[in-house]
């Protein structure tokens, strides 16, 4: 066999009472991709950070190439060639690519001036090394979050990295951006670099993986060579349950009913053309395509935040105006956000507050007081019927995981009583079981008569809740499938091939 | 690389300050003249140095008022303590004392900031009521005009003079050799140490700096430090060149101060902010103040004018920005393999 | 290890600073003995001593350190506890602060000298509907009701045209004079200024007015803004003054311009702020009213009126300058009592007045 790099031995890492790590053991081969995969709070994080010397394991061994260590400092770490790639990059926005780049050589060097030809030439030789080129003069900030990473991860790779430790590195990126990516981490293997790569995207990582581990509750759940490993034995391995895709339940659309809404040759200018569309009560009507495709402006407009230059909306058979959030949801349209934490919660107000706070002039007495008990029977309400897990809608928003911080925003919503919904990337960043569960809930929405639109570049979630799908290259509706007429895989060479359509 | 120049936030200040000084020459042409240039430095020199001191904090993402109010006690307990030790020497003595009571004044904020994780504005606005209230209640709270023999004449120390037959002499104060001399040093501490560099990465993300490895808490004493030192040598500059010591000088300055280092382009939030920029912002502000009396501006509209001035000045850069935001700014990266 | 080093660092800043104070140890030192004069009237409300409260626009002026002495003295002169407060820089905000503060504390008296006049009323106001007898100071413009009395040196107008006579004269009766104002709300300033330009276009044909300008009470505002009139108005002659600051400011300007000899500078300053400028003649003349006896005066009149004895035209109230006291109403509708106490201070008499 190869020879091995990273292997950790009978760790465990308890905070407070909490059992974060119980006697897991891994290890990663030189050049290997393993593939680290578990639902939030299976401990994927504790062990990156006990990896990276940020945390001291309570119990277990450390041994990276041949040394061995009890607790590991960060220092310790990166100089054993062990670099993280987190979420943030690490990168200083305000700073030259260059900068960025070739700042930690600087810092190691322990010299006190800077030379910048040698800050330049540092940097032109780390992007050589992964063969991209990026203008090195420009700062960190006016980059794409696909160009910061690849710029975090020429900095790992000057550092002689030998693990590439990535913390779900393709949450922000679109399929293209995702396919290259992955194209550089083959390109390390072929130099001995091995990669970590932290996901829950089980797609992806039947994609990139040499190896799968599996981490459910703080325990090693599976770890296996990941030829022949299948994405619903990494779901049974992960959730510990079988999630039933063919089982799934999809609500009948009458298709002689009224339209809830009629869209007819709406334009945005540099945002999308043309377009048209009905969806019918009942409906889940998908809406995909790449970043920049206009899927997003379209919602935006709908909903009245990027209000829609010419064409004509019909809510219901009748011609309606929407120049405002206001008049969206006067008519009935609700609009959930894709980045949830920034745009549709308060993280520091209750669940209750969060859940009553588009309603809150139902919640007011004559006299201008707040009702606080009809608002927590209201919020007692939601959280029963979404099945939000939570002890009391008193605790903060931010209390909750990603999943059940989504529904609280749906909750918000639905507590409007709106006739249409729109969700952008209702998954984005939420663990495998939590996902299943919120696709169940989108469909027992569209059953009770809701009208949906689900704007998402999540194939499999396209496939799980929608009736019909439609396809936007270039600001225009390009195809239209119905979920019986294609596959996955299907679907899936439309939309990267849009991207070569998009150029 | 000209059309990087033309696009930088200093560029636009200067054109900004050579678009009012053509405007206010327009209306009197005696604005054009080296006496103008020489009254504008030495209006200007107290103020490089305070905001030469502060925009290394600025850049690390603090706002700080205390500079003033150190720069007030340092001078002024200084000058007490020679005064009656019955000194009569020159000024060099004065500017020694002053800044070791500056560095350590400067420290005090500094370790208030990193051992108690406060917020720099908190811990300057406690200190700056503090230091004032020091000075007033222990040291004195009247202005002193007294000054020791070998320091009178120090405010005619002049490098350079004019002479107009009827406006009289003008001359330019040797003082503005420091500022020259602060003004390179902290250019290139800002650009070639790794500390100067530190000071970019806390105020881009502290997070990512401490991370980095940078010795977050030891840059920040240093820039505390530094604008100590700074603020001393403005409060003593400006004692002699007013001739007298006070002990609540600058008490309403520390908003111009910082007015400037924002309009030469530093960012209230941190990250950003040059010399250049904040030497164009001091002078910026000079010029403002003078072209209301230069054109006559009746003083009734002056403070109207400088108001309705500032917010457009402010406005542009923003505007600016804003336009920037909206176009977008991608990268095309070639595709490995 | 750590902790020990940063105490002994606090402790040796501490230190340093303090051994720069040598006055802090140092109070206002009665000038007289406190026995000397035995309380001559009795306090109104018997048993219980009086309270009088002395607000100034700013402590940090050598003037109200001269004004504080003569509170102090009238205090231990009449065995009333007064004192003397004001903030640490010139904000009526804050002195109104001060104001309501000693209405809470239910001093019996307060005599006001307001940094600006309509922002000083309410609080005054409040102050003499809550019992407190309110006297002002550089305060005549006040309305009615906002003060039981102002007190003034001397007729604002009186001694503008003082000053615009002693301008005139030393810049020949001809040529072109600015004027300077702490700030266009002072009351006393714009009306010294006013009269000054009134009487000189009267009285002086060939004087030429050319603009006022503000000197935020500051010096160095007054030293720039003299610098650039310069350059705009290079024959300027006369420089008159209203702050304490503004003729030295000013005056600075001259004397590195060399321009001493040319130009005529007179104002209100004192001799510790414009000393050595009278001395080289870059100041003129400085004009002012000893603040001490000002201080004194006020709280006599509050005094009095606490005692329910009548204030009366050409009454002396027992204060050098205030022998013959004039009453008048002022422009909106507050009783003023003037003194004739204007005192002028070249370079021969300036050591005659400490402050």
């Amino acid at each position: 066999m190869t020879e091995e790099i990273l292997r950790v031995e009978n760790i465990s890492k308890r905070f407070g009472g909490v059992v974060a790590l119980n006697n897991v053991s891994m290890s990663v081969a030189k050049g290997e991709t393993c593939c680290l995969v578990g639902e939030n709070g299976s401990g994927k994080s504790t062990m990156i950070k006990i990896i990276s010397g940020v945390y001291t394991p309570d119990e277990g061994d450390i041994f990276i190439g041949g040394n061995h260590y009890k607790k590991l400092t960060p220092i310790e770490s990166i100089r054993e060639g062990i670099q993280v790639i987190y979420q943030d990059f690490s990168l200083f926005p305000n700073l030259t690519v260059a900068e960025n780049i070739s700042i930690n050589q600087q810092l190691a060097s322990g010299k006190q001036f800077i030379k910048w030809k040698d800050i330049n030439r540092i940097a032109e030789e780390g992007l050589a090394r992964i063969n991209i080129s990026v203008p090195l003069d420009v700062t960190v900030e006016t980059l794409s979050t696909a160009d910061r990473q690849l710029i975090a991860i020429v900095k790992a790779v000057l550092a002689d990295a030998r693990i590439l430790i990535m913390d779900e590195p393709t949450t922000a990126l679109t399929q293209k951006e995702i396919a290259s990516l992955f194209k550089i981490i083959d390109d390390l293997k072929s130099r001995g670099i091995s990669t970590l790569f932290v996901s829950h995207k089980l797609n992806e990582v039947t994609e990139i993986a040499d190896r799968t581990v599996i981490f459910r509750n703080g325990v090693k759940a599976m770890d296996q060579d990941a030829k022949g490993l299948d994405v619903k034995t990494m779901e049974f391995y992960m959730t510990g349950r079988k999630i039933e895709t063919e089982s799934i339940s999809f609500g009948k659309v009458d298709i002689t009913s009224e339209p809830l809404l009629q869209v007819e040759n709406l334009n945005l200018k540099h945002g999308y053309f043309d377009i048209n569309l009905e969806l019918k009560p009942g409906e889940i009507l998908g809406i995909t395509g790449l970043l920049g495709s206009g899927r997003t402006e379209l919602a935006l407009s709908l909903f009245g935040v990027m209000p829609a230059d010419s064409g004509k909306i019909s809510v219901q058979g009748k011609e309606v105006k929407i120049r405002s959030t206001e008049d969206a949801i006067g008519e009935g349209i609700a609009y959930v956000p894709e980045d949830r934490i920034r745009e549709g919660l308060f993280l520091d107000q209750s669940i209750n507050d969060n859940i009553v706070v588009g309603i809150i002039d139902r919640m007011v007495s004559r006299f201008g007081f707040l009702k606080n008990t009809q608002k927590r029977i209201e919020g007692e309400n939601w959280i029963k019927r979404l099945e939000l897990k939570t002890p009391t809608g008193a605790l903060p928003a931010k209390s909750l995981s990603g999943g059940n911080q989504q529904r609280v925003v749906l909750a918000k919503w639905l507590a409007e009583n709106p006739k249409i919904l729109i969700l952008n990337g209702p998954t984005v960043g939420v663990d495998v079981g939590s996902k299943a569960d919120i696709h169940e809930l989108i469909r027992s929405l569209a059953r009770e008569g809701l009208g949906i639109l689900l704007i998402s570049d999540d194939i499999p979630e396209l496939m799980q809740t929608c009736h019909r799908i439609l396809l936007m290259r270039g600001g225009r509706i390009a195809e239209e499938f119905k979920r019986e007429e294609i596959t996955e895989n299907q679907l899936n060479t439309e939309l990267i091939g849009a991207s070569a359509v998009n150029g | 690389m000209l059309n990087k120049i033309l696009k930088t936030n200093e560029f636009i200040v200067f054109m900004i300050l050579v678009g009012l000084s053509i405007v206010v020459g327009a209306i009197n042409p005696a604005f054009f003249s080296l006496a103008t240039l020489f009254d504008t430095l030495r209006g200007s020199i107290v103020y490089f140095i305070m905001a030469f001191g502060l925009l290394p904090i600025m850049i690390s993402g603090g706002v700080d008022i205390s500079f003033v109010a150190i720069a007030a006690v340092s001078s002024y307990a200084t000058h007490m303590f020679l005064i009656s030790r019955g000194y009569q020497g020159g000024v060099f003595l004065y500017f020694v004392i002053a800044c070791v009571i500056g560095i350590l004044m400067g420290l005090l904020n500094g370790i208030l900031v990193t051992r108690f994780k406060l917020p720099v504005f908190d811990v300057s606005l406690a200190t700056y009521t503090m230091w004032f209230g020091f000075n007033l209640f222990f040291i004195g709270a009247t202005a002193n005009f007294d000054l020791p023999k070998g320091t009178i004449g120090y405010y005619a120390n002049f490098l350079l003079t004019v002479k107009d037959p009827f406006a009289g002499t003008t001359g330019l104060h040797e003082s503005i050799l420091y500022v020259i001399a602060i003004g390179l040093f902290m250019w290139w501490f800002l650009k070639y140490t790794t500390i100067g560099r530190g000071v970019y990465a806390i105020g881009g993300n502290r997070d990512v700096a401490i991370r980095s490895g940078f010795p977050v808490n030891r840059i920040m004493l240093i820039i505390f430090g530094i604008m100590g030192f700074m603020s001393a040598i403005a409060g003593v500059t400006m004692a002699f060149l007013s001739r007298n010591f006070n002990p609540v000088i600058f008490i309403n300055q520390p908003l111009d101060v910082l007015a400037a280092i924002i309009l030469g382009g530093a960012a209230i939030t941190g990250g950003r902010g040059t010399v250049v920029g904040t030497t164009l912002g001091v002078l910026l502000i000079q010029v403002i103040n003078r072209a209301l009396i230069l054109t006559g501006i009746p003083v009734e509209w002056q403070r109207l004018v400088v108001g309705v001035i500032l917010i457009l000045f402010t406005s542009i850069p923003a505007l600016r920005e804003r336009r920037m935001k909206r176009i977008g700014h991608t990268t095309e990266i070639t595709q490995p393999g | 290890m750590k902790k020990t080093l940063l105490f002994v660092y606090l402790l040796v800043i501490v230190a340093m600073v303090v051994s720069c104070a040598p006055a802090a140890v140092e109070t206002a030192a009665p000038t007289q003995p406190p026995q000397q004069n035995a309380p001559t009237q009795p306090p109104a409300s018997s048993g219980k001593q009086l309270v009088f409260a002395t607000v100034v626009k700013s402590i940090a002026f050598n003037w109200f350190k001269r004004m504080e002495t003569g509170v102090v003295q009238f205090g231990k002169d009449k065995n009333i506890k007064s004192f003397m407060e004001g903030p640490s820089q010139v904000d009526s905000a804050q002195q109104v602060q001060m104001i309501e503060d000693l209405i809470a504390q239910n001093v019996n008296a307060i005599v006001n000298v307001p940094y600006g006049v309509p922002e000083n009323e309410p609080a005054q106001k409040k102050a003499i509907e809550a019992g407190i007898v309110v006297i002002g100071h550089e305060a005549a413009t006040a309305k009615a009701g906002t003060l039981t009395y102002d007190l003034e040196a001397f007729d604002n107008c009186g001694y503008g045209e003082e000053m615009m006579k002693e301008m005139a004269t030393r810049m020949g009766e001809e040529g072109k004079y600015i004027q300077f104002v702490g700030s266009l709300t002072n009351a006393s300033h714009v009306e010294w200024m006013d009269c000054a330009k009134a009487y000189a276009e009267k009285n002086y044909p060939k004087l030429e007015y050319v603009a006022r300008y503000e000197s935020k009470e500051d010096q160095t505002v007054a030293y720039n803004t003299m610098k650039d009139v310069l350059k705009t108005y290079p024959d300027v002659k006369g420089v008159m003054g209203a702050a304490a600051g503004d003729v030295v400011g000013a005056g600075q300007a001259i004397e590195e311009a060399g321009l001493a000899d040319k130009t005529a500078v007179v104002g209100t300053s004192i001799p510790s702020y414009a000393g050595e400028l009278l001395k080289t003649g870059a100041v003129d003349l400085a004009m002012c009213w000893d603040p001490m006896t000002a201080g004194y005066a006020a709280n006599v009149v509050a005094l009095k009126v606490i005692n329910k004895e009548a204030i009366t035209d050409g009454m002396d109230l027992g204060v050098p300058g205030y022998e013959k006291i004039k009453l008048a109403k002022g422009p909106n509708g507050v009783d003023v009592i003037y003194g004739s106490a204007w005192i002028k201070i070249d370079a021969k008499n300036a050591a005659d007045y400490p402050f």
